[in-house]
């Protein structure tokens, strides 16, 4: 009898065995995570709409005049930042993929490393990179044009993009690693140059993780308020601000309507991206 | 096998919650929580002028805390009636608005040695500080002709370079004002249009919008910005460390800090007792020697050297050029101003 038979042969029984026999227990020991993240996701909503509807407000969708530019501000540069950490990430990843144990380590430790680092000192060095008058420039390695950079749209972007390239760059090897090395070597008997194959076998293969990554960045990033706030000086903050500015006031019913018309915003991009993991689901299991 | 491994698991996540816990529910009676309004040099004073010495002496555990003065975010902890701050600073406007409020609670003792300026003992609180927010640049960027006044701070041409100011109205709408030319006697009741409208003119030229007394003398220091508003007191602090930031007194804002004991502390007796310890000559002077912020406590200024007087709010040619920010007119109209000054930000 081949592996393969057995294989087959085991595989449902273990599986209808393993629905039929869940014991209560081992049911509430497999579904307190889906518990805990259904009260974190449904208990803030329901608030926010219980204060956004307060009869005495009636503000259930925020209608101030700073939310239009700030949405606009937020989906630019949530947009931005997710596209060049997967610009950055792609190279990153095919080289990891690629390469040797030396290259490899090295890489796997510049992307790892920085997560040791605590969000807000990873922000604090950006600003000492970028000023003119640091350590890092009287060494001479402060970047050319840097300090026109500081304080700018562009800092944000470049500081959000240094904060999301290690998640785009793990989703992307894990794509990486459902291409065969046979695929690779067919191709390049067949003559296909090392951009062709990048672009013809690569980035088809990877194209359905990559944009979960990127929905995932994406949705990470329109949260984002502290890096905006410190890089960009004030003058690019983004919705998170508010929403925080509001908070901090102690004004909850401006804060919660700002929370829900966000939510109802993005709503549509966010049951994309629902239905986008749902059917990876059948291609990673099968079912 | 599994079950057993989540219930360990599980029971491990309870005890670990119900050990982090009671630091929250019940607080210890030998534990003072002082807030400071602003953290860093200021905080600083605090803590080595009034909060080592009292828990020296008394034994408390004395924890520091800072704030921006969120007003609310002290409204809903009394309203909680969960209070984990004990002694709380505030601004003149916050210290009224609260009164008003019924947030505060009435002191148990008040402090009696020595001689304070006019009103500021009272029943639901004691002033400590005027300091002042100033006009402060790098005296190498500007060499042959100063920034003096508002107006010089609106004059991108005779000044150039990128601006900082405090991410706050109070106080920039008065500069506002003041830069279009109204005189410092008569800036009240604030004109609220023709404030925002010159303050759409330096919008562009302002790079940072500052929410911390340290990140003006940082910024200028590392010459992110050529002028900003800032704090005299943080000025002072670091001229006692050799480095020099020029400022200018002309139409610097003064206030006027509290202290206050939340309603619902749990503390209010051993609060009472740090406010009038903190109140006390000497104390004062020792804030006053590191922070250059004006003691309502007159007594304490016979402790202090010419040099240092002199550099005090409440010295009497910086208080003649200066004006002092009306709280009155804040406590009623702060939050409608707050609320105006996020969308224009914005804009």
């Amino acid at each position: 009898m081949g592996l393969l038979e057995i294989k087959m042969k085991q595989l449902p029984v273990t599986y209808a065995g393993g629905r039929r026999n869940r014991s209560f227990a081992s049911y509430v020991g497999l579904l307190w995570p889906i518990l805990i993240l259904l009260i974190g996701f449904w208990v803030p909503v329901f608030v926010w709409l219980l204060k956004a509807s307060n009869p005495t407000t009636q503000t259930l969708i925020y209608s101030g005049d700073a939310f239009e530019k700030l949405m606009f501000n937020t989906t630019k540069v949530a947009a931005l930042t997710t596209i060049s950490s997967l610009l950055l990430a792609y190279p990153l990843a095919i080289l990891w993929w690629t390469s040797g144990k030396r290259v490899s380590t090295l890489i796997a430790s510049v992307v790892f490393l920085p997560l040791l680092v605590g969000l807000l000192a990873r922000n604090y060095s950006w600003i000492g990179l970028l000023s003119s008058d640091t350590a890092f420039s009287s060494l001479g390695l402060s970047l050319i044009g840097a300090e026109s950079l500081l304080y700018t749209v562009y800092s944000v972007i470049l500081v959000m993009t240094y904060i999301f390239v290690p998640i785009a760059y793990f989703i992307l090897l894990n794509a990486l690693d459902s291409i065969s090395t046979y695929e690779i070597e067919a191709a390049q008997t067949n003559g296909a140059t090392g951009f062709e194959i990048v672009t013809r076998l690569v980035l088809p293969h990877t194209f359905r993780q990559a944009s979960i990554g990127g929905f995932l960045i994406f949705a990470n990033a329109l949260g984002y308020f502290v890096t905006p706030r410190m890089l960009g000086g004030g003058n690019y903050d983004m919705i998170g601000n508010l929403i925080w500015g509001y908070s901090n006031l102690g004004d909850f019913p401006v804060a919660s309507s700002l929370a829900t018309t966000f939510l109802l915003w993005f709503s549509p991009f966010y049951l994309a991206s629902f239905v986008l993991i749902v059917r990876s689901r059948k291609r990673i299991i099968g079912r | 096998m599994f079950t057993r491994l989540y219930l360990i698991i599980l029971v491990a996540l309870i005890l670990v919650i119900g050990v982090g816990c009671p630091r929250q529910t019940q607080p210890m009676s030998t534990n003072l929580t002082v807030v400071s309004y602003g953290g860093g040099a200021y905080q600083q004073s605090h803590i080595d002028a009034f909060l080592k010495p009292f828990g020296d002496i008394t034994g408390i555990h004395m924890e520091s805390v800072m704030w921006n003065v969120e007003y609310h975010k002290l409204k809903t902890m009394v309203e909680s009636g969960n209070v984990v701050w004990d002694v709380v600073e505030v601004t003149d406007a916050a210290f009224k608005r609260g009164k008003r409020d019924s947030l505060y609670q009435p002191m148990t003792v008040v402090p009696t040695d020595g001689v304070f300026l006019p009103n500021t003992v009272e029943k639901y609180g004691v002033a400590n500080v005027y300091w002042g927010t100033v006009i402060a640049f790098m005296p190498e960027t500007f060499r042959a002709k100063k920034p003096e006044t508002w107006k010089d701070f609106w004059d991108v041409n005779k000044f150039p370079g990128p601006r900082a100011l405090y991410d706050n109205p109070r106080g920039n709408l008065e500069f506002a004002l003041m830069a279009d030319g109204v005189s410092k006697d008569s800036l009240y009741p604030l004109d609220v249009e023709r404030a925002f409208k010159k303050l759409d003119q330096i919008k562009p030229h302002v790079r940072v919008w500052w929410n911390e007394g340290t990140e003006p003398v940082q910024l200028l220091q590392k010459k992110s910005v050529a002028l900003s508003s800032a704090w005299n007191g943080r000025i002072f602090s670091l001229a006692q460390e050799g480095i020099t930031i020029s400022f200018s007194w002309s139409g610097a804002a003064l206030e006027l800090d509290w202290w206050v004991i939340p309603r619902g502390s749990k503390n209010s007796d051993a609060a009472s007792r740090f406010i009038v310890f903190a109140s006390l000559p000497e104390r004062m002077a020792r804030q006053a020697k590191l922070i250059g912020y004006g003691p309502v406590n007159t007594t304490s200024l016979e402790y202090l050297s010419e040099d240092t007087k002199r550099q005090l709010p409440t010295f009497g040619a910086n208080w003649e050029r200066s004006f002092v920010v009306n709280s009155d007119w804040w406590s009623q109209h702060e939050k409608e101003m707050i609320d105006r000054w996020a969308s224009w930000k914005s804009r």
